[in-house]
């Protein structure tokens, strides 16, 4: 008896038992929400598609320096001295290493059209991750870094809301929301400071 | 984020720092959940049942295991005691769970090895099933396996070397079609 073929087909049919379909995390992380509060729970959800054709507009604004507090064009905000940068934190460090890799990714997958499959699921961990750095205290914090945070969760909140069939133009606004705050280039700024 | 910190502005009642602890785990916890019952609808309920009993208890957790370890345990715990539950559930109920079930098998590509390959997991033991599904199907090492299921490593081992004795015994006759 030859079970050396059926161990071939096992894999792959074990494999398919109750095969788990995508993770529908919204819809249980409202129910979540909404039965540990009596308070309307407060929705952290990925913001729907016109909520990021809003953000991609404030980031269009945001590009012809419509808007105060955007960046003087070429013009960097970094961390002043190294007293401050003692106090930026390792934790942040790493994100926004992480950050920093997949806006570079981004920004190669929109040169050729096209957007790599996990992406989409790679900038929604690095948006809770972003919000929760975001919610630290102030003195946790500098407030370079938080102004940072700020424009990598637009960014992001607007890459989050992307499926794989991503077209030429939804590319071209993620391009133009990253190059808007100049967030490659503070990310590039901070990774050499440290 | 390091786990520590996030625990603690969980326990403070920070929401984003409940976002981000969910997201990190819910996939695991979603797929074992679906794994073990089959049932996307269930799948959910155990899952928010899981995470609800996390955020409950968080001010249990005490550092010795890793955070993961620990929701992992509470999770797989809930989705045991609710797979249980409805085990009482459909024997009380056999003839609808026998309907359903006939429901929930459509004709398969197929027939033959899987079908039979997977009414054969599901007429595992509980224990070998668990950790067959855990570690074949979900990557699950023992020791992981072990600390949640509350059960030695090696304990782990064995019930997964019986579950895979198990299915071949199951399944011997077919392969003499191949011989």
């Amino acid at each position: 008896m030859s079970l050396n073929r059926i161990d071939l087909e096992l894999g792959e049919f074990v494999s398919a038992y109750n095969c788990p379909p995508p993770t529908p995390r919204e819809e249980m992380w409202e129910a979540i929400a909404a039965a540990r509060s009596p308070r309307p729970a407060r929705r952290w959800g990925w913001p729907p598609a016109g909520v990021g054709m809003a953000a991609t507009f404030l980031i269009g604004m945001l590009i012809g320096g419509g808007l105060p507090g955007g960046t003087d064009q070429g013009v960097v905000a970094v961390p002043g001295d190294a007293t401050a940068l003692a106090l930026f934190d390792p934790e942040t460090a790493r994100h926004l290493a992480r950050v920093d890799l997949l806006l570079r990714a981004i920004r190669d997958d929109a040169g050729q059209n096209v957007l790599a499959s996990d992406v989409t699921e790679s900038a929604r961990r690095l948006l809770a991750e972003t919000r929760f750095l975001v919610d630290l205290p102030p003195q946790d914090q500098l407030p370079e870094v938080t102004e940072l945070l700020h424009d990598i969760e637009l960014v992001l909140a607007q890459i989050a809301v992307l499926d794989g069939e991503a077209d030429r133009d939804e590319l071209r606004l993620v391009e133009e929301g990253i190059d808007a705050r100049e967030v490659l280039p503070r990310l590039h700024h901070f990774a050499l400071t440290l | 984020v390091d786990d520590n910190l996030l625990v603690e502005r969980v326990l403070n009642g920070h929401q984003s720092a409940e976002r981000l602890l969910y997201d990190r785990h819910v996939d695991r916890v979603f797929r074992l959940a679906f794994r073990m019952c089959g049932d996307e609808e269930r799948a959910r309920e155990l899952t928010q049942r899981a995470f609800i009993r996390v955020f409950e208890r968080l001010r249990q957790f005490r550092g010795h295991a890793a955070l993961s370890s620990w929701i992992h345990t509470v999770a797989t715990s809930v989705i045991m005691n609710g797979l249980r539950s409805d085990a009482r559930s459909d024997r009380r109920n056999a003839p609808l769970e026998l309907a359903h079930k006939e429901a929930a098998w459509p004709q398969l590509p197929e027939p033959g090895l899987r079908e039979r390959l997977h009414a054969a997991i599901d007429t595992l033991t509980e224990q070998r099933r668990t950790v067959f599904l855990m570690h074949d199907l979900e990557g699950y090492t023992h020791e992981e396996i072990g600390e949640m299921l509350g059960i030695a490593a090696g304990t782990s081992k064995a019930h997964l070397h019986r579950a895979r004795v198990a299915l071949r015994a199951e399944l011997a006759d077919y392969a003499e079609e191949y011989a």
